[in-house]
């Protein structure tokens, strides 16, 4: 779907660069101004597009802290949060589990305290962590994973626990599995946008979902909505987010890939 | 016996039921508990309700004041949800400040509130810009056993159908309110969203409406938020993963759960009506 698109584009583009060379020669300066409208407007056009289509550009770095075992800074957009990841510790007493590692999970907000709603993001990405870590390997111990908010461009759940997965990879903890998670939005007019940027959010949705897969079998791992819809659209939004979850795992792959080489190097 | 083997090797005490595709307790896998229902029984409160779910009791009082509504948004009221789990509803409580369970379930209804899924906050407002109804919901769990979040869905919904609010004007001449507590109506505009719980094993097996041991045991667990057809909220924090074929499984089962219980819910509320 997407390569086809791609292909259609650069035909498209092909063809208005023939156009506008033709036009140029025929009609010097005044369709020429006329013309820069016209491509313009298809160049909004196709921006608009690929903004539902696929997910913004990622970006990140690993190993930024010195003394947590994993960090990253990962940003999606205009997202940017840092994950960092202390593990295996010493568990306290009352947190010690006899079969398997805890989990901890701190989120920091960008300002002031964190509150109820942080607690709930807390909760998702801990149970997360709880699948994808083969915690039972660690028994008696704790991981303890911060994600700090840097900057908020409409995606924090997907964001942060992308960069969990990552700062995870950069810690060497054994993993069952990667996760990747997309949040898209049903617009008002039943249009699904695949990451949205804060400005989409802020107009008003019909709902909002966000939802993890594993990199195994692409099997849902997470699941959070805002809003409601028929059936039939929030499958199709799961599947969308699906598809572009296959970006997302090898961005990872890029990223792991980057960070060796340049460590044998 | 079978109490030793419990005792010992929870989780392979419970897959031998699951491999023959039943439970402990005599359900079958996708077996919902019997839900209990009564609407009214707190008299100080402006609402009430009490939700038996299996073991699983929660109790709802609402509460109503009159505050000035949030400058972002003059016309609507609001819902202040707040589940309390005391340390008497299951032994796994401790008392002292919230736990995560209670904190991640208000947090739950919050969400809900938000989204407008429970209700249309533009029907609490008695003035835009001046005064708005504020319903404060305390959700009390007196025995905690599983599936905490349907519970307290069903009893909030029934509670908010039961709340009668005394006619209040306002006179923007005198710059004041006035409230005519002999004539009460109830609230308009109540949605009827229905959760319903899921608990998911490694194996791919999934079983509906689980117990508080069966939800320690299982590997993930799944809230989903029906109303009629529509799915209005899917939680799944985490855990086991889920296929589409069996996320299409659990939303049909969920929609005829909630099929179910919007009938009781009306039955328990008219008669709540007809005995005022």
């Amino acid at each position: 779907m997407v390569t086809n698109f791609a292909c259609l584009q650069t035909t498209l583009h092909n063809f208005v660069l023939f156009f506008t060379i033709t036009f140029l020669v025929q009609f010097k300066t005044h369709s020429y101004l006329c013309f820069i409208k016209i491509l313009k407007s298809s160049v909004t056009l196709f921006t608009m597009e690929t903004e539902q289509k696929s997910i913004r550009a990622l970006k990140c770095e690993q190993s930024v802290l010195s003394r947590a075992d994993g960090s990253v800074m990962f940003s999606q957009g205009n997202t940017v949060v840092m994950a960092s990841v202390y593990g295996p510790l010493e568990a306290k007493i009352q947190k010690e589990l006899s079969d398997r590692m805890y989990v901890e999970v701190n989120y920091k907000p960008k300002t002031g305290m964190p509150g109820v709603a942080e607690r709930g993001k807390e909760k998702l990405i801990k149970t997360t962590c709880n699948h994808i870590i083969l915690t039972n390997l660690h028994p008696r111990t704790a991981v303890c994973i911060t994600i700090q908010e840097m900057q908020d461009g409409g995606t924090l759940l997907s964001a942060s626990i992308n960069a969990v997965c990552l700062a995870l990879l950069d810690s060497g903890l054994p993993l069952q599995c990667l996760v990747a998670a997309v949040t898209c939005l049903v617009d008002k007019k039943d249009k699904i946008i695949l990451d949205p940027c804060i400005r989409t959010v802020k107009e008003g949705y019909k709902a909002m979902f966000t939802f993890a897969f594993d990199s195994q079998k692409y099997n849902l791992i997470l699941s959070h909505c805002e809003g409601q819809v028929p059936y039939q659209l929030f499958q199709e939004a799961m599947e969308l987010c699906q598809k572009a979850s296959h970006i997302i795992f090898d961005f990872y792959r890029q990223a792991v890939l980057r960070k060796f080489s340049k460590e044998l190097l | 016996m079978a109490t030793d083997h419990k005792t010992l090797q929870p989780l392979e005490f419970y897959k031998t039921f699951l491999d023959r595709k039943s439970r402990p307790d005599g359900r079958n896998l996708l077996e919902f508990r019997k839900v209990t229902v009564n609407a009214g029984s707190i008299g100080t409160a402006d609402g009430s309700a009490i939700v038996k779910c299996g073991n699983t009791t929660v109790i709802c009082g609402i509460k109503a004041e009159i505050a000035a509504p949030g400058m972002d948004e003059p016309s609507k009221g609001f819902i202040i949800p707040n589940v309390t789990l005391p340390p008497l509803c299951s032994s796994k409580i401790k008392s002292g400040p919230p736990g995560e369970a209670a904190q991640s379930a208000t947090q739950f209804i919050a969400e809900l509130v938000a989204n407008n899924i429970i209700l249309d906050l533009h029907n609490l407002c008695i003035h835009s810009t001046k005064w708005a109804w504020v319903l404060h919901c305390d959700l009390v769990c007196i025995n905690l056993d599983g599936s905490l979040l349907d519970a307290c869905v069903i009893a909030l919904i029934t509670a908010l159908k039961n709340v009668t609010l005394p006619i209040v004007t306002y006179d923007e001449e005198l710059d004041k309110l006035i409230c005519d507590t002999d004539q009460k109506r109830p609230l308009e505009g109540i949605k009827q969203p229905v959760t319903s719980t899921f608990s998911l094993f490694e194996n791919g097996i999934l079983i509906s409406d689980p117990t508080s041991e069966e939800e320690q045991l299982a590997a993930g667990l799944t809230s989903i938020t029906m109303e009629g057809a529509l799915v209005t909220h899917m939680y799944k924090p985490g855990g086991c993963t889920l296929d589409e074929k069996q996320v299409k499984k659990l939303i049909q089962q969920s929609e005829l759960k909630a099929k179910e219980i919007v009938r009781l819910i009306e039955e328990v509320c008219l008669s709540s009506i007809a005995e005022r």
